[in-house]
C-alpha cells in the first residue's frame, strides 16, 4: 500500500492548528501575569506559581476526588442495574418482554433538560440534594444502555444457554457466566461512556451541588474561574490539572470510548 | 408460563425503579407544573393555560428560542460537512493515521469549564492569541465575546472545535463498512478519487449523514454550558439560550410553573427529532 506524502503533511498542518488551544493552554501555565499581558510565546522559565495557586486557593483536590468517586460509583451502579434490564429484555420470554422493551425506548426521548425541575423537586422531596447520591442515581439510570446490552445479549446464540442450562445452571450463573463474559466488548464501551460524561456533566451538579465543597470538577473550576477571571495563568494551571486524569483515561480507554459511541450514537 | 413473567420482571426491576423515579414520574410531574404558579416555597396555584400564554408572548422566550436556532445553523452544516472531510482524510492513505485520530478525538473528552476557558482565554481582547493573529492579516479587531454580533459565533466556533472529534469518529465507523472492491471496480472503470468520493463514497453512507446530521442536531439545541460559562448570556443578552432562560426563570427567579412550560416547549422540539433518531438507529440494530 502506497501512502501519501502530500496527504500526510496537510494531516500534519491541520493537526497543529487544530491542537493549538491545548498547546497554548500547557505554555500558558507556566507564564507569569507579565508574559501573558505581552503575549509572550514560550514562559521564559518553568515558573510553577500558577499551580501552587490554584492548588492552595482553591478547592481543586477535593473536587477532583468528588468527580472521581462520583463517576466510579455511578458507572459501577449503571452497569448492575443495565446487566439485570438487558438480561430480562433480551433473554427471559414472558408476558409484558415487549412492553418494557418500548418502554425503555421511549426513554431515550426524554431530554434531561426537559424534566431538570421536577427532578430537583423530587431530590429535594428525597433530601438528596447536595448529596453524592443527588448526582450518583440519576446516573445510574440510561435506556440507552439498556438497548444496546440487551441488543448484544440477545445475539448471543442460544446453545451456550441451553447446554448450561441440561447442567442444571440458574439464571445467575447463565447472567454472570456466560452473557457477561461474552457481552464483554459492549459492557465496557457503555462503562466507559458512563465515567466521561459523568465526569463532563455539567448541568446536573449545577443544579444539585450549593456547597462549594461538593462541587464536581467542572462547576468547581468554573465558580473559582469567575471569581478569578483575570488570573489566566492560574485558570490554565487549573485546566491542566483537570485535564490531566481523563487524558490518561483517554490514552487508556479510547478504543472502548470510540465503541461505546458509535454504537447507538450517544452524544452528550 | 406465570414464573417466567415473575422472574422477567423481576431483573427488570432494579432499573424499572430508578427509570420510573428519575424520568418518568419528573415528566409526569412535569406536566403537571406547568399548569401552576409557584415560587417553590408558597402553595401552587392553578392558573390553567396562563404560563403556555405568557410564554407565547414573552419576547425573551422568543429571542431565546431564536438564539438557539441560530446556535444550530452556525454549528450543525460545518460540524457535519468539516467532519466528513476530516474522516476522508484520516481515512485516506497517510502516515500516523493512528496519532491523529486520537489527537482530533482528544478534545471531545475535555470538560467543559476546560474547554470554554481556554477558548475564553484565546479571545480576551488586547492580550488574546486570536486579536494578534487578525493583527497579522490586518484586521484590528477585539472583543469577540463582548460583541453581541460576534459572541455567538465566537461560542459556535469554540464548540465546533469542542466537538468535531465526535463527528469525525461516526464518519469512520461509516467508511469503514464501505467494501474495498466497490472502488476497485471504479477505478477499472477508471474514475479517479475526486469521482469516487462524489459517486460513490458519499451516496453511500446516507445514513451516516442523515444520523451525524440528527444528532448534531439534538446536541446543538441542548446549547446551555457554553453559554453559562463564557457570556453568562450577554452581551446585551445577545447569546442568551432557551436552556438557559428556562434555568434562570426556575433556578434564579424561581417561576417554576412559568419554566416547566418553557421546558416542555422544549421537550415537544427534542421529542420529533430523537423519534427520528430512533428510527434511524434501531435500523441499524442498535450496533
Amino acid at each position: 500500500m502506497k501512502r501519501s506524502k502530500l496527504l500526510t503533511i496537510i494531516a500534519v498542518i491541520i493537526f497543529v492548528i487544530y491542537i493549538f488551544p491545548i498547546l497554548w493552554m500547557f505554555l500558558s501555565a507556566f507564564k507569569t501575569d507579565l508574559e501573558i499581558i505581552t503575549q509572550k510565546f514560550f514562559p521564559s522559565h518553568l515558573n510553577l506559581e500558577n499551580y501552587s495557586y490554584i492548588l492552595e486557593q482553591s478547592g481543586i483536590l477535593r473536587w477532583l476526588f468528588n468527580s472521581a468517586f462520583i463517576s466510579l460509583t455511578s458507572t459501577l451502579g449503571a452497569l448492575v442495574v443495565t446487566v439485570f434490564a438487558s438480561f430480562s429484555l433480551g433473554r427471559l420470554k414472558f408476558k409484558g418482554n415487549t412492553v418494557l422493551f418500548y418502554i425503555t425506548l421511549a426513554g431515550v426521548m426524554i431530554p434531561l433538560q426537559a424534566i431538570m425541575i421536577p427532578r430537583y423537586l423530587l431530590l429535594r422531596d428525597l433530601n438528596l440534594l447536595n448529596t453524592y447520591w443527588g448526582l450518583i442515581i440519576p446516573y445510574m439510570v440510561n435506556p440507552m444502555f439498556v438497548l444496546i446490552v440487551s441488543q448484544f445479549f440477545k445475539g448471543i446464540p442460544k446453545e451456550f444457554e441451553e447446554a448450561a442450562r441440561i447442567d442444571g445452571a440458574n439464571d445467575f450463573f447463565i447472567l454472570f457466566r456466560i452473557m457477561v463474559p461474552l457481552a464483554r466488548p459492549s459492557l465496557i464501551a457503555i462503562a466507559v461512556f458512563s465515567f466521561v460524561s459523568s465526569w463532563n456533566d455539567f448541568l446536573w451538579p449545577l443544579i444539585v451541588m450549593s456547597d462549594s465543597s461538593m462541587y464536581t470538577l467542572p462547576i468547581g473550576l468554573a465558580t473559582f474561574y469567575g471569581s478569578y477571571s483575570m488570573k489566566y495563568g492560574v485558570t490554565m494551571a487549573g485546566n491542566v490539572i483537570a485535564a490531566l486524569p481523563i487524558f490518561i483515561f483517554f490514552l487508556i480507554f479510547q478504543e472502548q470510548l470510540i465503541q461505546g459511541l458509535t454504537a447507538g450514537g450517544l452524544k452528550e | 408460563m406465570k414464573k417466567n413473567s415473575i422472574k422477567g420482571y423481576l431483573f427488570f426491576l432494579p432499573f424499572g425503579v430508578l427509570y420510573g423515579l428519575f424520568l418518568i414520574y419528573p415528566l409526569i410531574n412535569g406536566f403537571r407544573m406547568s399548569f401552576f404558579d409557584w415560587d417553590l416555597f408558597g402553595e401552587p396555584q392553578f392558573i390553567g393555560l396562563q404560563n403556555f400564554s405568557k410564554m407565547f408572548n414573552d419576547p425573551t422566550f422568543w429571542s431565546s428560542l431564536w438564539h438557539t436556532i441560530y446556535f444550530v445553523i452556525l454549528t450543525v452544516p460545518i460540524l457535519v460537512i468539516l467532519g466528513f472531510l476530516m474522516a476522508l482524510l484520516l481515512n485516506s492513505k497517510i502516515y500516523m493515521k493512528r496519532l491523529f485520530r486520537m489527537l482530533f478525538f482528544f478534545p471531545y473528552v475535555l470538560s467543559i469549564t476546560i474547554v470554554c476557558s481556554i477558548w475564553a482565554f484565546l479571545y480576551q481582547p488586547h492580550f488574546g492569541i486570536i486579536d494578534k493573529i487578525f493583527e497579522i492579516i490586518g484586521i484590528n479587531y477585539t472583543g469577540w465575546l463582548l460583541d453581541p454580533k460576534t459572541a455567538m459565533p465566537a461560542i459556535a466556533l469554540t464548540t465546533i472545535w469542542w466537538t468535531l472529534g465526535f463527528n469525525v469518529i461516526l464518519y469512520l465507523a461509516g467508511l469503514q463498512e464501505i467494501s474495498d472492491s466497490v472502488y476497485e471496480a471504479a477505478t477499472i472503470d477508471g474514475a479517479n478519487s475526486f469521482q469516487k468520493t462524489i459517486f460513490i463514497t458519499i451516496p453511500l453512507l446516507k445514513r451516516t449523514h442523515a444520523l451525524v446530521l440528527v444528532l448534531q442536531t439534538i446536541a446543538s439545541l441542548q446549547i446551555f454550558g457554553q453559554v453559562y460559562i463564557m457570556t453568562g448570556g450577554g452581551p446585551q443578552g445577545s447569546t442568551r439560550v432557551l436552556i438557559q432562560y428556562i434555568y434562570d426563570q426556575g433556578f434564579r427567579y424561581f417561576r417554576m410553573g412559568y419554566a416547566q412550560a418553557m421546558a416542555l416547549f422544549f421537550f415537544a422540539i427534542m421529542f420529533v427529532i430523537a423519534f427520528i433518531q430512533i428510527r434511524l438507529t434501531l435500523r441499524t440494530g442498535g450496533e
